[in-house]
């Protein structure tokens, strides 16, 4: 089985265009990424000396070294005495206007972490009310309330870490529409192939005849999505490794100030291997749904035009909020975590998120029983 | 044949039938058309005094019901009206009230048609706007043609049938040229078909009438620079269209010979056409040859906008030919490119490399070619604002198209070199000239902007500060995202205007702010920020401005302290080698000196100043007429007519040459006097 397995792996790989078309997306992917990096701002000079000590664990003196200085100079700036030349000493950035306004960031984003707790704790107040108004009725409302709860318990922001490159990371979703055009590419012909070397008379007589065969193609396609998605997102971090400096990775989600809602209580590390995941399960199902629909047509213009516009649909659908869920949406995770969403499922509240990563794969195993267990010859349609 | 035309004609009827209206149709005229077609029908055509009286007199009739309206519910209001006699007064007055929103659109349209009368035609728009404006790349074109030409040569590679037509005589002499042929024929059917529907779905839906007006009858062409009427709109739209559809068949059918493969076709034709819009800015995709840019031909008929002005950039005939001919040549080299692969049956080996290698180096030429070459002349100075044309003693230095010009002794010279750097710029601004040294910003389409010093002696560029604009976190690629980041990035712009330079510092004007620039550590620091126009003068270490308050302000370099020296209401400033010139609003010129700070009458005009030197000052009290006042006695001594209308003076320091910047129909013109 495992022979088949990697037999049928080995006929997508040994495509040369495949390989042409990975090295051309990471060239471009490459360009896509410099192109941000050269979009941002350089940091003022001198900023970095105050990030260094304000940054790590958030403590006493470090808030009150903040506090201090940017007091001190906002009373400068407001009074207009200060002097306004450059390289001045005892300035980190050379200017006092300059050390105001950088204090004045990191004042901000301390102020963010100090008051995020009272902040949480307003929402579990208002869920505890809500406990209270539905105390004997709506079964799914009490659970929601319930849930947000436990969800939002407790929660508190102990480092303190700059994550506006960490959030361009996390938001990056170019590759994931190169991730669709390299798969499409590897399954949309592995059944023409054995269709056009007439292959099927061949299998189907054997013992163990279509059944396995398919199977092991239907991993293969598994394998080869994986294989993807694995080396997509590891020259994503490679290349924003080289032209950003990313801190922060066992901080929590919320600690980044768009996340500060997200149901997500673990750390960015965890959830990028969830958004990597949620990608996974997003490029299989495309993969999966252009294979059966090579299956259906056996014909490579049929399966392209219906794939295509197949995809096209979704992206429809996503933008006018046809549908709620929408497999496209697997494609930009940090959409469906930012927010408190849940969907009722027979009175339980069910985040969003599980909904959209679930649903796909039922559909895939759906699809995986029809394409296994379909007595259909494949030799006769070939 | 037929089955596949009638396919094609109504799977994009359909999608034709089922798309959005242009955002930019006026939904307000829909929401009343019956009204609105109404008086159109009367007023449809070059604007008249018969037309301006109807107008008047239907805004005074809605001003008469309205004020009647008002009177009756205060009647009714004390009790001086009964009940019954208010609501017959209100039947009586709905119908003309009813009409007030068609009013409001009537009177709007002839503001703008009387802004240029000889151009501007009163036209019902929407169907014309929808038709012109209908943005995205034609998705169903692209999925039709990708569709129906493809299997036009992979079939036959992929069934081997290919190895019969080779070993018939005709089938490898006429096959090749006959699909090709074919494919051509099919896919401008289909772009006709596709246009013929939306041209008809337009005209049930909205209506296209005055197809002989000009454009700038359509308010989306109110900038567009030249005389074209909109049936010329019409067929520009069909030959884009049409030359798309040519195009992208070529690309298909010489990818379908090369790679041999249906799938690998369509995925490099998809990558080729949607990757560019993702990596690449809007005006690029335009201005170099690509399938994308012809696909979402809107760029090419309706411009593209440029967010520094807020106003669209219009292609000139004479580019769009040239990157028709590119493209046209493009094709021809595909057609034979496809030739040598469709007589190749085997695997791409060292032979089929070396032609490969050569063929792109060909392309590659042919794009550098592209990039370098002078866009827009004297067309360009359409998109700039005043402020681009410098004197130095006796060179002029011009902002034209992407690149700063000197003039010297009738030669011209490029100052900016470097050709990639051109690709990805949208404008140049000259901010000013210090001594030998000319600052000039350069700005990119991403908003960044950087200021280079460039000297006029020996023509050395250095960068003396970037800028570059900061982003929000995540990018909508799939469009899924809800941020919109046009509108992020217009905020985001800033305006640089006036420059000045010391030995190690650098004065510039940012929006309304001046700023403060260390050369050597690029640091920046806001020194004013009540600067209310780009009327900045500087002198022996000071900078004089007006602030918001209208009045004279000084900022000291050295004391770094900003004082109003002057509390009148001033309009204009220029600093003279001995004394400051001063216009005050009520246009009489004063010079102010430097040291004692005393002011003395000079002379009195009528209109503002233009532009002075040590020796004269010129102004202008009509649009097409200069006078030119000596300094020292006040006196008129010259006057400068024009056909044209002034709309910048500079001149040499002792104002021995005079250049003069004049526009008329929207076309600038520079010159000496």
């Amino acid at each position: 089985m495992i022979g088949a397995i990697l037999f049928e792996l080995k006929k997508i790989l040994q495509n040369k265009f495949i390989w042409l078309l990975i090295v051309s997306f990471l060239i471009i992917d490459l360009y896509k990424i410099y192109d941000i990096k050269k979009s941002l701002d350089y940091p003022i000079v001198g900023s970095e000396k105050i990030y260094n000590i304000v940054k790590g664990n958030v403590t006493n003196d470090k808030a009150e070294f903040l506090i201090n200085n940017y007091d001190r100079l906002s009373r400068i700036v407001e009074e207009d005495t200060y002097s306004k030349e450059g390289n001045q000493e005892g300035t980190y950035t050379g200017y006092i206007y300059g050390d105001y306004s950088e204090f004045g960031e990191y004042y901000e984003d301390y102020k963010k972490i100090y008051n995020y707790p009272k902040e949480m704790n307003k929402i579990l107040q208002v869920a505890q009310d809500n406990l209270d108004l539905y105390k004997s009725g709506d079964e799914f409302e009490i659970r929601k309330n319930q849930k947000i709860i436990s969800d939002y318990a407790g929660r508190k922001i102990d480092k303190y870490y700059s994550t506006d490159n960490m959030q361009t990371y996390l938001e990056y979703d170019f590759s994931t529409l190169l991730m669709y055009i390299l798969v499409l590419a590897g399954v949309s012909e592995i059944l023409f192939l054995e269709k056009k070397n007439k292959m099927f008379f061949l299998i189907e007589t054997s013992a163990k005849g279509m059944k396995k065969n398919m199977f092991s193609k239907l991993l293969s396609i598994g394998i080869y999505s994986l294989m993807l998605v694995l080396i997509v997102k590891a020259v994503d971090i490679l290349w924003f490794a080289a032209f950003f400096d990313i801190e922060g990775w066992t901080q929590p989600l919320y600690s980044i100030s768009d996340y500060m809602y997200t149901p997500f209580n673990n750390s960015i590390i965890t959830y990028i291997i969830f958004d990597t995941v949620l990608k996974y399960v997003g490029v299989l199902f495309w993969g999966i749904v252009t294979f059966f629909i090579s299956y259906i047509f056996m014909d490579n213009v049929r399966t392209m035009a219906v794939g295509m516009a197949a995809f096209c649909g979704a992206i429809f659908l996503c933008l006018n909020d046809k549908a709620i869920i929408n497999p496209i949406a697997l494609f930009v995770p940090t959409e469906l975590v930012k927010n408190f969403e849940v969907i009722n499922i027979l009175g339980f509240p069910i985040y969003y998120y599980y909904i959209v990563a679930i649903l796909p794969l039922i559909i895939l195993v759906v699809i995986s029983i029809i394409l296994v267990t379909s007595r259909k010859s494949l030799a006769c349609r070939g | 044949m037929i089955y596949i035309f009638a396919f094609v004609f109504l799977i994009s009827g359909i999608y034709v039938f089922l798309r959005q209206p242009a955002r930019s149709v006026d939904r307000s005229i829909e929401d009343n058309k019956a009204s609105y077609i109404k008086i159109m029908d009367k007023l449809e055509g070059k604007n008249n005094e018969e037309k301006s009286k109807y107008i008047n007199l239907l805004k005074s009739k809605m001003d008469n019901a309205e004020s009647k309206m008002l009177k009756a519910a205060d009647e009714y209001e004390v009790g001086a009206m009964s009940q019954t006699d208010y609501v017959n007064h209100v039947i009586e007055l709905s119908d003309t009230l009813n009409k007030k929103k068609v009013i409001d659109i009537i009177s709007s349209n002839q503001e703008y048609i009387l802004q240029d009368k000889s151009q501007r035609y009163y036209l019902y728009q929407n169907g014309w706007i929808d038709l012109f404006q209908n943005s995205g790349i034609d998705i169903i074109l692209l999925f039709l043609i990708l569709l129906s030409i493809t299997p036009i040569f992979c079939k036959e590679y992929e069934t081997d049938m290919y190895v019969i037509n080779r070993i018939s005589s005709g089938g490898n002499r006429y096959m090749y040229r006959t699909k090709i042929f074919a494919g051509i024929v099919m896919a401008i059917t289909m772009s006709a078909i596709l246009c013929v529907e939306n041209i008809l779905i337009d005209y049930f839906r909205f209506g296209l009438k005055g197809i002989t007006y000009p454009i700038q009858s359509i308010h989306i062409f109110s900038n567009y620079p030249w005389r074209m009427n909109i049936l010329g709109m019409l067929i520009l739209y069909i030959l884009v269209s049409i030359l798309a559809a040519i195009y992208l068949s070529v690309i298909i059918m010489s990818l379908s010979v090369i790679t041999k493969k249906v799938v690998n076709t369509i995925l490099i034709t998809i990558s080729v056409v949607f990757i560019p819009l993702f990596i690449m800015k809007e005006k690029v995709i335009y201005q170099l040859p690509l399938p994308t840019g012809l696909l979402n031909k809107q760029g090419y008929i309706t411009g593209v906008y440029n967010t520094n002005l807020g106003k669209n950039d219009f292609f000139d005939i004479k580019e769009l030919m040239t990157n028709f001919i590119i493209v046209t040549i493009i094709c021809s080299m595909l057609i034979i490119l496809g030739r040598f692969f469709y007589n190749y049956s085997g695997k791409v080996k060292l032979f089929m490399m070396q032609k490969i290698v050569v063929f792109l180096l060909t392309i590659t030429l042919i794009f550098t070619g592209c990039g370098k070459k002078e866009n827009r002349t004297e067309d360009i100075f359409n998109n700039i604002g005043w402020g681009n044309v410098f004197v130095y003693e006796k060179d002029v230095i011009d902002a034209i198209g992407d690149n700063i010009v000197v003039k010297r002794d009738k030669e011209e010279k490029n100052l900016i070199r470097n050709p990639f750097l051109l690709k990805e710029q949208k404008n140049m601004i000259v901010n000013g000239v210090c001594g030998n040294v000319a600052y000039i910003t350069r700005i990119y389409e991403t908003g960044d902007y950087d200021i280079l010093s460039i000297d006029l002696d020996n023509y050395e560029e250095k960068t003396v500060y970037e800028h570059h604009v900061n982003l929000p976190n995540g990018y909508n690629y799939l469009g899924i995202r809800k941020e919109e980041l046009s509108s992020y990035e217009i905020q985001k712009q800033e305006n640089i205007s006036a420059c000045f330079a010391t030995a190690d510092k650098l004065y510039v004007l940012i929006d309304e702010s001046m700023y403060e620039i260390d050369i050597e550590t690029k640091k920046r620091c806001p020194i004013a920020d009540d600067v209310d126009s780009n009327i900045v003068s500087y002198k022996d270490g000071k900078i004089y401005y007006i602030n918001k308050g209208y009045n004279l302000a000084c900022y000291t370099i050295n004391t770094r302290k900003s004082e109003v020296i002057d509390n009148g209401l001033i309009s204009y400033i220029y600093a003279l080698s001995d004394s400051l010139l001063i216009q005050y609003t009520s246009k009489d010129i004063y010079s102010m000196n430097y040291e004692t700070g005393k002011t003395s009458k000079i002379c009195d005009v009528t209109g503002d100043i233009m532009n002075a030197n040590n020796n004269y000052i010129y102004c202008c009290d009509t649009p097409q007429k200069l006078n030119v006042f000596d300094i020292k006695s006040g006196k008129l001594v010259n006057a400068i007519k024009t056909d044209k209308d002034i709309c910048e003076v500079k001149s040499t320091s002792d104002g021995g040459s005079i250049y003069i910047v004049t526009v008329k129909d929207n076309k600038f013109f520079l010159e000496k006097h």
